[in-house]
């Protein structure tokens, strides 16, 4: 069974399952609405449902408030429809609801499981099929929990160029749902279900110089979007600012002298938190936000793109405005827990 | 798609035909020096005519309910320093309106893709309902406020006063340039660049000081600035699709980014700032939020892959928050005598707000108001325009005073051109100027008129004279202590005199 759900005030309509969401339909048809952490915890998905009844099911209490719900909001991320659907949007543009990649369901085999770092994972997916995955860079994709329900969320590191690889910077959680299994669980040649691509985490076409901030597996689709410039011979300046707590947790040195050799404008910065006695150094130390904030300037013209801990992304967009970075201009994406607030 | 409103309208705008005894160009008024034609224009909306009304009309029926009950419950009375600001701010708001419907009709006839003229048409009609609007919230107040004189001429002085001359050089400007860079100064600048700061900002300003009339005009208007804006977003996304036009996009968007600042902008943070005892945000605050943070930051980002970068002067319109709504006060309070309201000096309480607002305001305007406060009893004969060395030079561009942004360290020059010496607040106004002298050199201005007048002269010449043909309509208190009369004036002795120009720099 399918309803229709209508987008208005643009009168753009599109079909939806009665066991999907109406994001999760509208992304798989190339619709572009705006969200983020796709499971309800996050808001940026909120919409005014002006006709129709949905179940809104999934939905957190801090994301949508009880009040908000009353008056008729929803997060379309967690709204399955219960009837014909009409949403009110606004501030969207049409050319943005038409800007969007269809999302595709796809297996990949595990080719490769490294470790990067002490606790940062590298995992290699073989795309089967032959038909690849078109993406941005800065985009993610979900793996499914092998023999489970249950998707995590991690972005691409490599190119986009690279359409029958995956490449992801995985986090070891003690017990985490799918970075648990890593790497022993998940040995070469498992079969992992994967869908996507998701997110609006891409840089914008354009001139303007560009500041990068990660934290962590943050790296990963940094170091994607470094290699999509590299790939274009781009000659925007860009500065990369990233922080680990050591020296050990620097990850992708190699990948990124490589990158420095092939982008003319291009710094690194590496920062840790903590230095140790028994391994010198050299570079830039405490948190990555003070490294930010030391280099100072006029950023009214540059961009920035900023991918870590919810906590790390605030303070580094803080600082950027304090250099006169217009809001706009700061682009995130913060990774928001699974398992909610 | 092809739902039914889609496909009717489309059939709508097919209704346009082709002249038969003249040629196809001469159906459009002026030329226009962007490239239009054989582009696909960007349809701003799907509106018809028949619907257009229907929303209109319900909205004119809502706000003249306000009205009339308004006027007969009479339930609280209004701020006095708001509503005698409001003689000299909303005197300037028909004007405004009334040269937006002409530049609209003006548009229409330039521009020749039917998708921008429809949305052009509407938003003609919009202006002529909004200057009723004005209009009708003049008449209540003149009719309502406890000392009307100044409503009564308010008209008359937006074209005749220093301060409306400032909003007349824009609006001339408006009318007078290209018709498609109408569009984007008044369609992206005006109307949405600043739209918050004007609508929401002011609105509740109105409403906070009990002037329910001009915060109901002003929220009926603003339901109609969307479609204003999407006219301006329509005309700029047609005109990029050609590269020839983005050297005329830029120069366009820098001229009208600066214009507006030393203009519209000027008086909005003056209104904000010195013209309301409620206080909530500074001018500064809403300006870094709105203007610049969500306007400017998003619009050139935008623009960015077009190849259009950010205005030159972005810097120094951001640092002008600390001084514009300041400097432009000790110009209209200084000047009182040749306005038509009563004025409000600044107590301790607005000044501690200030400081804290704006950090350093004391050591800058401080001195200015402990004088103003000295010289508001006419037994004195203590005249504060001649206590400050008289008025300054005007802008031959946008008409401000060369006071900006701070008066002992203003950014104002000389330029010669055609062996004529010109003056100018700024590089921005300046760079204005000599890409289109001929469109500014022969304005004439405050001082051009009033030259060698005794200042009891220059307001007696004005009209701004209460019924007793003695007494000034303006006063520089609210109190109603001796009122200031013209013989007053004429004992302070100030005769007006061009001051020395500013320090000659290269045109180019």
């Amino acid at each position: 069974m399918s309803f229709s759900i209508t987008l208005a005030p643009f009168g753009l309509q599109f079909e939806c399952a009665a066991e999907e969401t109406i994001l999760a339909a509208a992304l798989r048809q190339g619709i572009g609405l705006r969200y983020g952490c796709k499971h309800g915890a996050c808001g940026s998905c909120k919409a005014r449902i002006v006709e129709g009844e949905v179940d809104l099911a999934q939905a957190s209490g801090f994301a949508l408030m009880g009040y908000e719900r009353d008056a008729g909001l929803a997060l379309l991320c967690s709204a399955y429809p219960l009837d014909d659907i009409v949403v009110q949007l606004e501030d969207y543009t049409e050319t943005e609801l038409h800007a969007a990649r269809p999302t595709v369901a796809r297996t990949g085999r595990v080719v490769a499981c490294t470790p990067c770092s002490p606790d940062i994972w590298q995992l290699l997916l073989a795309l089967e099929g032959g038909e690849g995955l078109d993406f941005d860079a800065g985009q993610f994709v979900e793996v499914n929990v092998p023999g489970t329900d249950e998707w995590r969320a991690y972005s691409m590191a490599n190119a986009p160029s690279d359409r029958h690889l995956i490449e992801l910077l995985i986090k070891k959680i003690p017990g985490g749902c799918f970075s648990g299994l890593l790497p022993h669980a998940l040995p070469e040649g498992t079969r992992v279900a994967v869908r996507g691509p998701y997110g609006q985490f891409n840089v914008q076409v354009g001139s303007a110089p560009i500041v990068m901030v990660a934290g962590g597996s943050g790296m990963a689709p940094i170091l994607s979007m470094l290699r999509a410039l590299a790939a274009q011979a781009c000659a925007r300046e860009i500065v990369f600012y990233y922080g680990a707590r050591t020296a050990a947790d620097l990850i992708c040195g190699p990948e990124l002298a490589a990158l420095a050799a092939q982008l003319p404008a291009f710094r690194y910065i590496p920062t840790i938190s903590e230095p140790m006695v028994a391994a010198p150094w050299a570079g830039e130390t405490g948190l990555v936000t003070a490294a930010l904030a030391r280099d100072g300037g006029n950023l009214r013209g540059a961009e920035a793109y900023l991918c870590g801990p919810p906590g790390m992304v605030d303070a580094a967009a803080a600082v950027l405005k304090i250099q006169g970075m217009f809001s706009s201009r700061i682009r995130c994406d913060k990774f928001v827990s699974t398992q909610g607030p | 798609m092809n739902d039914p409103q889609t496909l009717a309208y489309d059939r709508v705008k097919s209704i346009d035909w082709e002249p038969s005894y003249i040629q196809p160009e001469q159906k459009l008024v002026h030329k226009t020096r962007f490239h239009l034609e054989g582009l696909k224009p960007v349809d701003p909306f799907k509106t018809f005519v028949r619907d257009y009304f229907k929303v209109e009309h319900e909205k004119d029926n809502r706000h003249y309910a306000i009205l009339e009950a308004s006027s007969r419950l009479s339930d609280s009375t209004p701020d006095a320093r708001w509503m005698e600001g409001m003689k000299f701010g909303l005197s300037n708001l028909p004007g405004v309106e009334y040269a937006a419907a002409r530049q609209m009709g003006r548009m229409v006839r330039s521009v020749a893709p039917m998708e921008l003229r429809q949305g052009y048409m509407m938003q003609g009609l919009d202006e002529v309902r909004h200057c009723q609007l004005e209009l009708n919230t003049l008449r209540h107040h003149l009719r309502s406020w406890r000392d009307p004189a100044g409503y009564d001429v308010a008209l008359k002085a937006a074209g005749t006063s220093v301060g409306g001359g400032i909003f007349r050089a824009m609006l001339e400007d408006l009318l007078t340039c290209d018709p498609v860079e109408t569009s984007l100064g008044l369609q992206m600048f005006v109307e949405t660049a600043y739209t918050n700061v004007f609508f929401v900002g002011l609105s509740s300003a109105a409403a906070a000081h009990g002037d329910k009339m001009m915060a109901s005009t002003m929220l009926t208007i603003q339901s109609d600035e969307a479609r204003h804006m999407a006219n301006g977003w329509a005309t700029l996304a047609t005109l990029l699709q050609n590269d020839r036009n983005i050297p005329l996009i830029q120069q366009a968007l820098d001229k009208w980014s600066w214009r507006t600042h030393t203009s519209f902008s000027v008086a909005v943070n003056l209104f904000t700032d010195y013209f309301v005892t409620k206080r909530q945000e500074s001018a500064k605050e809403m300006n870094l939020r709105w203007v610049f943070d969500e306007f400017y930051g998003g619009f050139y980002q935008k623009l960015e892959k077009y190849g259009i970068k950010a205005p030159k002067h972005l810097d120094r319109m951001i640092s002008d928050q600390d001084y514009l709504s300041h400097s432009a006060a000790i110009y209209l309070f200084g000047a009182w005598p040749v306005f038509f309201h009563r004025y409000d000096g600044m107590t301790p309480a607005d000044m501690e707000w200030f400081e804290k607002k704006y950090p350093g305001w004391y050591a800058n305007y401080g001195s200015f108001w402990e004088a103003y406060n000295r010289c508001t009893d006419p037994s004195d004969q203590a005249l504060i325009l001649k206590e400050l060395g008289g008025l300054p030079n005007f802008c031959q561009v946008c008409q401000l005073p060369t006071i900006f942004p701070l008066p002992g360290a203003n950014s104002g020059r000389s330029c010669l051109h055609g062996g004529q010496r010109f003056i100018f607040c700024s590089t921005g106004c300046q760079e204005i100027f000599f890409n289109e002298p001929e469109h500014y050199q022969g304005f004439q201005g405050f001082l051009d008129r009033y030259e060698g007048f005794e200042l009891s002269e220059v307001t007696r010449d004005m009209g701004f004279v209460r019924e007793d043909g003695k007494t000034l309509i303006a006063q520089p208190t609210l109190a109603s202590q001796r009122l200031w009369t013209l013989d007053d004036i004429k004992r302070c002795d100030y005769v007006v005199k061009k001051p020395p120009p500013p320090p000659l720099v290269e045109a180019a």
